[in-house]
């Protein structure tokens, strides 16, 4: 295992967002992801992204709330991107510890060593991950792990033009974000929250502070680890093997009985 | 108002943010509900076009109601300032003022002068070139009256003139309702007084109109008598869409103007020698009375020994203008075969212009057509990718043009500067070799000026004296990290900013310029930036915590903010502590603050103009704005306007509106500059039941202007793959339009498609009692690239500003229908 | 207008293959689970032939985990699954059922052997001297004294093996596949109803003169049990489905669900094996236990495609 040396993060402060995408394409510049082939318009809203994917390691989601009368008019924006999760889905389930943690406790897949079973895509609670087109293996934010190991932070945050993606050590972010949450709170932005704090999957190293609750951003609001639903699975097993067994048993012990009778009938009917 | 500041200038938005983290309240002002609407903390809808409504309303709310800046308004303003009885309001004449000649279409404004004092005769003998010129038109001070009462009196001529722009009526005219526009006319007025200050932020929402002109000066008469100038936080603040933008027009890339808003010499009028031009040019009684410095000075940078006093600094060899040469008259007269050739770099007419097929005709009428630019763009692929070559209206052997694509650099191949919206010039770095044959325009330019003098060389003709006697020495500083060197960037910032003949010494600023021949300097207002050989102050990159005068240098003399005496009451003391800015330093006796006093430095408040002074001498020292004739604000201007005064509402040439409310006779500027002749440039006039809907044209972050930097690039074409209109669920669900179907979109200019996106963010407003639909439509688009479509620009019409030629193209009409266009751009 | 709901979840987007995977594993367990737990508990009753059953499970094991491998992206990496190169460990993780799926299918494939070699001593084919002692190993374990023991944990292995792909869809993010506990169940019972079916059609084909019809028929019989539990099986899984119920049900899902699965492949089916006489005995029984894998093949088909197509 690898030795955690710093506990590395972002904070996305959505109420600083204003939707410029620059955070994907210096995503996708520095990590030399492809543009999408054949690129249409989505018809929903500026998003033409659409989600995160092998090759869309960031998606800007715009969020029209906007009543019929227009007297409440909200445009949401929020930079996706993979949490980084403290309990990660899809480190979980991964079948041949291809996704590590690193020294910056950040949470990455070991290219060399996914086989691509896609497991892992359906471990994550928000959607993140899929597989590359190009290298046929899961892919998602790395956090630019190489760039951490320069000392650099994440390309993204580094070309946001409003702040709005703080990288940093993941206690003083926090402490940051509590700040910036009473702030918001007093000054008008009555549902400001954080989300990602310990209660969302032992904490998220990337986290948000949202203006609204998290069903807004299309975000789960009390997303679990894949094996909540596993034990289930592991008890109906058990169940079903013993009721398979049973039946099968009695099923053929009891033909017994009816067997000459039914023989006779045969051969009258012959 | 007028700006989409978060989609467009999305990297200086962050310091709005940060201001409204800090409790300043941003209200956005707009037809549309962007992103600039989602982060601020009201939006407020409004009908494209009717900005000079609003603002004039809010005039008429801030006069009526008292809550002008009194002391400010007195002292810093014009509105003290006398009228002659001559002069007629838009409110006598039904709209127009006086002085208008139909037949022309034009104004004559000498009714609009102010009544003055008998001119003083100046004592002894002047000291130089440019003391001689500006005492031959020194003219008596203006007659004032600072109670303000006299009824010639600007501002009661002011007060008239808006009386009936009132909340009803902007709720007429604009749309906006009433409760929300006078939650905004409290919200700025409660903003604006001596303890808070209240910044207005515009672009191409308040130029690109008919009477663009009047409406930045409406926002700077509001902001005048609410006392919103030369302090922090005030001003009205144009948000440059380009990263130089700002950079290229002080540099003059107009073609009216010399570098630093010098003029252009023009043949018409009477320019014949140096002097008869720094005659008419002349502004006695202001900093710009030192405008043959300037003047000189550029001549010796360009000319060097070869302009000397005995042949007017080679004055002659200046080209002169022959008449309008603004881009819409150079493409006509392209097309009627009186411009041959043409080089475009840096531009994409082809799709950018507006009635852009128009303009495909005129490149096709040309001979050849240079086009410089780093990808290879509808100006150059027209004659063979254009929609009318496409679908075979045009064939493309007919296109007589000899195209030549010269590929271009793009920003981080090359070193240099950047002047941004705060007219800061920062220096950057190149970071790598242009690939292939990619070779900068400045490169481009110096080898081919090198190229063309060596073909003049020997010549002996006139016209060819300039070319042989041009200062043409940029050679490169060899950098050895790079293959390809580009023109020595010190060379041309030392020319640019100013040195001594005789030394070759940098000048420290415009201060030591001299009008005799003794300086060198290519842009006045830049001077300074290099004030000693080894020290470019565009470089300088040390920060604090307010005005960072150490970081990077803002023209003039590193001023971050203009007219900054204004910052501080008539007597020198700030108006406040929490404004507090420049102020006199009594002690010391001289001006101190936290930026570079815009005042002369010592200059006492209690300085009394001379009477027969020139330039500054002519102003006290309690008058700030030292670039205006009389030091004040112009809240009318009696000169310099060819549209009026006072800013006036009109309706766009398209209009959904049957007439303007507020002056039935005249719905149009009467003055807006509207190019007939051409073909295809029908506008559609008031309420034209043809085309119905209000069509606005705008950017977004994802794409800049033309697309020719953004629609070739597959990381920023997929963000915007496509065009696109907004249209508003009701007008969707009225043509049975859903997101993503393709509609016809149809002017009197053109016809062009696009997907639908069905948007709550658009919205009718009631206008006029009807509902009027707006649609919106990006301009990025065009026929070349990776993305692809329509061509936009293909709907507006050629229509302009008197003033500066500002085409409109923020509000026109049209018609939309479902469906694709038959043969449509694939 | 739209929301984001639907995003934040991925379908895993299995390839096709999987549905072959399941159900070639489904009757290879399914085979392999009823003829262990007869020969283990069946009594002194006739049985005859079920050994043949063996025969199925190691003939379809290779297929099975040759689909797992052409399933991956990178498919020279399967052996990744049970060796971790970068810390030269064996691999294995217990939060994840594939892992454990992994090696259950190993251990599973050496009850698989065992079983092969049993059915081949008794029937006497490939001999070979060197091998006695493995034969005799084989029927050892088979009828030795430990004989119920071992075929038990065989049982267990078979089971589980049939089971944790249903598990692994379990422990997902899929409401449509987490709303319930269900689908190991499904599996189950499908594997036990195709394995043996297959067991049918392979005794049918192979009965010389009538010495299998005893096994045919009491294998049948258990097919009739398991069918009628499968069908109750497939309507308690739609219901407690709830609002995802439409996953499986909408349009052409629902019609292959109820029309195919249910339907074809399991009532009429059963309808056929109450009423042999109807279509003749040897043929309802081909017949009955073709539809029966055509029906498990669907359903199989209904539980993945349905889910995964919905996002």
């Amino acid at each position: 295992m690898t030795q955690i040396e710093s506990k590395k993060g972002m904070f996305i402060d959505t109420t600083l967002c204003h939707g410029c995408k620059a955070c994907e394409v210096a995503c996708k510049s520095w990590n030399e992801l492809p543009a999408n082939s054949a690129p249409s318009l989505t018809g929903n809203s500026y998003d033409n992204t659409g989600k995160l994917d092998g090759e869309n390691w960031r998606h800007v989601k715009f969020i029209e709330d906007i009543s019929d009368d227009r007297k409440d008019s909200r445009w949401l924006f929020l930079s996706d991107s993979c949490k980084h999760c403290q309990l990660a889905g899809c480190m979980s389930v991964c079948p041949t510890n291809a996704i590590i943690r690193t020294e910056f406790d950040t949470v990455y897949i070991d290219h060399d060593t996914c086989i691509g079973c896609k497991y892992c895509i359906t471990g994550c609670p928000f959607g993140v991950i899929e597989i590359g087109h190009l290298s046929g293996t899961a892919e998602k934010c790395t956090l630019c792990y190489d760039r951490l190991q320069a000392g650099q932070q994440p390309a993204c945050a580094q070309a946001c033009p409003t702040d709005s993606i703080e990288f940093g050590e993941v206690e003083d972010l926090v402490t940051m974000a509590k700040k910036r949450e009473q702030y918001l709170q007093s000054a008008g932005y009555g549902k400001a929250q954080i989300y990602g704090d310990k209660n969302i999957l032992g904490g998220l190293n990337v986290f948000y502070m949202l203006e609204d609750k998290p069903e807004k951003y299309g975000l789960p609001s009390d997303p679990q680890m894949p094996q909540k639903t596993m034990v289930g699975g592991y008890w109906s097993s058990v169940f079903s093997l013993f009721a398979v067994g049973l039946v099968s048993l009695l099923s053929f012990r009891s033909y017994r009985e009816r067997k000459f009778k039914e023989e006779e009938e045969t051969t009258t009917g012959a | 108002m007028g700006s989409n500041f978060a989609e467009n200038h999305p990297v200086a938005f962050r310091f709005v943010l940060r201001a409204r983290d800090n409790g300043a309240r941003i209200l956005h002002v707009d037809p549309r509900f962007t992103r600039t609407s989602a982060m601020s903390s009201d939006y407020v809808p409004m009908r494209s076009g009717t900005d000079i409504a609003f603002i004039g309303a809010l005039i008429n709310y801030v006069i009526q109601n008292d809550k002008f800046f009194k002391e400010y308004v007195v002292n810093y303003t014009n509105a003290p300032f006398i009228v002659k009885e001559e002069y007629q309001d838009t409110e006598d004449l039904e709209g127009i003022f006086s002085g208008f000649d139909p037949d022309k279409k034009a104004y004559d404004n000498a009714s609009w002068a102010y009544e003055r004092e008998d001119p003083v005769e100046p004592e002894g003998e002047p000291a130089n070139l440019s003391e001689r010129l500006a005492r031959e038109k020194l003219a008596g001070r203006p007659k004032r009256d600072e109670t303000l009462q006299h009824p010639r009196s600007v501002f009661q001529l002011m007060k008239k003139h808006y009386s009936r722009y009132t909340p009803e009526m902007v709720e007429e005219i604009c749309g906006t309702s009433k409760e929300e526009f006078l939650m905004v006319a409290e919200t700025v007025t409660a903003n604006s007084n001596p303890e808070r200050t209240t910044t207005f932020c515009y672009a191409m929402g308040w130029t690109q109109h008919t009477y663009g002109v009047q409406t930045i000066r409406s926002g700077a008469i509001l902001q005048g008598l609410l006392g919103n100038m030369g302090r922090p936080g005030g001003g009205i603040l144009a948000l440059r869409g380009h990263a130089n933008v700002q950079g290229a027009t002080d540099l003059s890339t107009l073609w009216n103007s010399l570098p630093g808003y010098l003029d252009m010499p023009a043949k018409g009028a009477a320019h014949d020698t140096l002097e008869d031009f720094l005659r008419d040019k002349m502004r006695p009684t202001s900093f710009w009375q030192n405008y043959p410095k300037y003047l000189v000075s550029i001549l010796k940078a360009w000319y060097g020994d070869a302009a000397t006093p005995a042949n007017d600094f080679a004055y002659e060899a200046l080209p002169k203008t022959l008449g309008n040469h603004s881009h819409y008259k150079m493409f006509e007269e392209a097309y009627n075969g009186i411009i041959k050739g043409m080089m475009v770099i840096g531009q994409n007419p082809a799709v950018g212009g507006q009635n852009a097929s128009f303009h495909r005709k005129a490149l096709g009428k040309l001979d050849w057509l240079v086009v410089k630019d780093p990808f290879l763009i509808e100006t150059a692929t027209f004659w063979y990718e254009a929609p009318e070559v496409k679908n075979g209206s045009v064939k493309a052997e007919d296109i007589g043009t000899e195209v030549f694509y010269l590929p271009s650099t793009v920003f981080a191949e090359t070193e240099g500067s950047f002047t941004n919206t705060s007219r800061l010039l920062q220096t950057k770095e190149k970071a790598a070799d242009p690939p292939g044959d990619c070779r900068s325009d400045l490169w481009f330019t110096y080898e081919l000026g090198k190229r063309l003098k060596e073909l003049y060389k020997d010549s002996n003709a006139k016209r060819d004296w300039g070319f042989n006697h041009l200062t043409w020495d940029y050679e490169p500083d060899v950098n050895p990290r790079f293959k390809i060197q580009e023109p020595s960037e010190h060379k041309i910032v030392k020319e640019i900013n100013g040195y001594d003949v005789a030394t070759g010494a940098p000048v420290a600023g415009f201060g030591d310029l001299q009008d005799d021949g003794s300086t060198a300097c290519g842009c006045w207002i830049y001077s300074g930036v290099l004030p000693e050989e080894s020290l470019n102050r565009a470089a300088n990159r040390e920060g604090d915590d307010y005005q960072y005068l150490n970081w990077g240098f803002a023209w003039p003399a590193n001023r971050r903010n203009l007219y900054n005496r204004a910052s501080a009451r008539p007597d020198g003391k700030p108006w406040s502590e929490r404004k507090k800015y420049i102020w006199w330093d009594a002690g010391k006796e001289e001006w101190t603050g936290y930026d570079v006093p815009d005042f002369a430095a010592t200059k006492a408040p209690d300085t009394p103009a001379v009477p027969g002074g020139v330039g500054l001498a002519a102003q006290s020292g309690k008058d700030p704005f030292l670039m205006n004739p009389d030091g004040v604000i112009q809240l009318f201007a009696p000169a310099g306007l060819a549209d009026g005064p006072l800013p006036t509402h009109y309706e766009p040439p398209d209009t959904p509106v049957s007439k303007n409310i507020l002056y039935p006779e005249q719905t149009f500027s009467p003055t807006a500059v509207i190019f007939e002749h051409l073909p295809n440039n029908k506008v559609h006039g008031a309420n034209n039941s043809k085309y119905p809907f209000v069509i606005t044209t705008y950017r977004v972050t994802e794409h800049h202007l033309s697309g020719a930097m953004t629609r070739w690039l597959p990381w920023l074409a997929e963000l915007m793959p496509e065009l696109f209109l907004e249209i508003s669920p009701e007008l969707a669900s009225e043509l049975g339009v859903h997101s993503k179907d393709f509609v016809t979109v149809e002017t009197g200019r053109g016809k062009i498609e696009a997907r639908a996106l069905v948007t709550k963010r658009m919205r009718p407003l009631k206008v006029e009692g009807k509902m009027v639909h707006t649609v919106g439509m990006p301009i990025h688009w065009g026929y070349s690239g990776v993305a692809t479509g329509s061509v936009p620009n293909d709907l507006s019409a050629i229509v302009a500003d008197p003033n500066v030629y500002i085409h409109s193209s923020k509000a026109f009409t049209c018609n939309v229908k479902k469906g694709r266009l038959p043969g449509g751009v694939v | 207008m739209y929301n984001y709901e639907l995003t934040q979840l991925k379908s895993p987007d299995f390839p096709f293959i999987i549905i072959f995977d399941l159900f070639i594993g489904g009757i290879a367990a399914g085979a392999f689970l009823v003829a262990v737990l007869l020969l283990a508990f069946g009594g002194k009753i006739n049985k005859a032939g079920l050994h043949r059953a063996y025969y199925i499970t190691m003939a379809l094991l290779p297929v099975y985990g040759l689909l797992l491998i052409l399933k991956l992206e990178q498919k020279e990496r399967f052996v990744n699954v049970m060796w971790q190169a970068r810390e030269g460990s064996l691999m294995i993780n217990f939060q994840s059922p594939m892992s454990l799926g992994a090696w259950v299918l190993n251990v599973f494939i050496v009850f698989a052997a065992v079983g092969f070699l049993y059915a081949l001593r008794k029937d006497g084919m490939l001999q070979f001297a060197w091998a006695e002692k493995l034969y005799k190993s084989a029927v050892w374990l088979h009828e030795g004294p430990a004989a119920k023991v071992f075929l038990s944990l065989g049982a267990v292995f078979a089971g589980w093996f049939a089971m944790y792909l249903g598990v692994l869809v379990t422990t997902s993010h899929l409401p449509a596949w987490t709303a319930t506990p269900f689908i190991p169940t499904l599996w189950a019972f499908s594997a036990v109803v195709t394995g043996v079916s297959v067991v049918i059609l392979l005794l049918v084909f192979t009965n010389r003169g009538s010495k299998l019809d005893d096994s045919i028929h009491r294998l049948d019989n258990i097919v009739k049990s398991v069918i009628v539990a499968n069908i109750a099986m497939i309507i308690v899984f739609v219901l407690a489905l709830g609002q995802w119920s439409e996953t499986v049900t909408r349009g052409m899902y629902g019609a292959l669900l109820w029309g195919g699965v249910v339907g074809a492949g399991l009532i009429v089916p059963l309808l056929l094996k109450m009423k042999p006489k109807l279509l003749g005995q040897k043929f309802t029984l081909i017949f009955s236990s073709v539809l029966v894998l055509v029906g498990g093949f669907i359903l199989r088909y209904v539980v993945m495609m349905g889910p995964m197509s919905y996002w």
